[in-house]
């Protein structure tokens, strides 16, 4: 298996993990009725693949998200936060830099997670 | 409800002085597709208004977890269908929802919100929420009204109407306020 594509919808974003390029994609609107179970099989196919490998870099460009897929997000963000003395995961917070709405969450998932964020500014 | 009741209630909303533009009225059930609708076409309005990113960013996920929190909780009354209203002014958003509830739902939103009032470190009290919930196998994690408030910056009141023994009218109104908009 080379990637998981997962296509958005007017609810829940488009998601690509490219494996061979250690890649982790999240993109779009983020408000599924039940984040749970969205996210649960992106997180447990990140668990897996990072047993066996090193620097991934996760993108995270999202427009707004609700309660539930924040937490799970902040739940994929634990997992990358652990065991980084054997292997590291780049997270990539991507926003427009006059939405201080969204660098706020991010830096907020940041604080609790204990993850360093990149902030990307797309303008 | 009948068409001259309803007629009369969008009427009542319309004409309210000193509330600014009314943006988005919507009456009547949920589903996620009018939820999602709904937050498109308030985006829509605040953008032809130009409101800055930000302030749209916020009123987007405060919508969203209004409306989902009314999709999620609401006890279905025929007489009194959910109501949500978005207002802007020069100084801030209003964002109003009133659905009907039951006595347990009551005693459990009216105890957070009234601790969510009086928190001086709220962003402190919001982390430790956050860090600290699961998230049910139903996709619920319990954090909607906390993260409103939280983005709301407090900027909030509400009543409790009892309808009947077990039914009462919630009505939640969060401001969102001016230094916000005029921060850019």
């Amino acid at each position: 298996m080379k990637k998981i594509l997962i296509e958005s919808t007017m609810s829940s974003p488009e998601v690509v993990f490219n494996f061979g390029a250690n890649t982790l994609s999240i993109k779009g609107v983020c408000t599924p009725e039940n984040p749970k179970l969205f996210f649960d099989p992106i997180i447990a196919a990140y668990e897996e693949y990072k047993q066996t490998h090193d620097n991934i870099t996760i993108d995270i460009f999202l427009d707004y998200f609700n309660t539930g897929s924040s937490k799970c997000l902040l739940n994929l963000f634990i997992k990358a936060a652990a065991n980084t003395d054997v292997n590291t995961t780049t997270i990539n917070w991507i926003t427009d830099s006059e939405d201080s709405e969204l660098i706020e969450s991010g830096q907020m998932l940041e604080e609790i997670s204990k993850l360093k964020f990149n902030y990307v500014f797309i303008n | 409800m009948n068409t001259a009741t309803i007629n009369n209630s969008i009427n009542q909303v319309a004409t309210q002085p000193n509330v600014g533009k009314q943006l988005l009225v919507l009456y009547g059930e949920l589903n996620q597709q009018i939820i999602i609708s709904a937050i498109h076409l308030t985006e829509q309005k605040l953008k032809l208004e130009n409101v800055p990113a930000n302030v749209i960013t916020k009123t987007k996920i405060v919508c969203t977890e209004m409306l989902q929190n009314i999709l999620k909780h609401q006890k279905k009354v025929e007489a009194h269908l959910p109501n949500f209203i978005v207002r802007l002014t020069s100084e801030s958003i209003s964002i109003v929802a009133r659905n009907v509830i039951s006595e347990e739902s009551k005693i459990h939103i009216s105890t957070q919100l009234d601790a969510y009032a009086k928190e001086d470190n709220f962003r402190a009290v919001y982390l430790k929420a956050f860090e600290g919930a699961s998230i049910t196998t139903d996709g619920n994690a319990g954090l909607g009204l906390i993260d409103i408030v939280y983005r709301a910056k407090q900027n909030f009141t509400y009543t409790m109407e009892q309808l009947s023994p077990d039914a009462f009218s919630f009505n939640l109104d969060v401001t969102i306020p001016q230094s916000i908009i005029s921060a850019n």
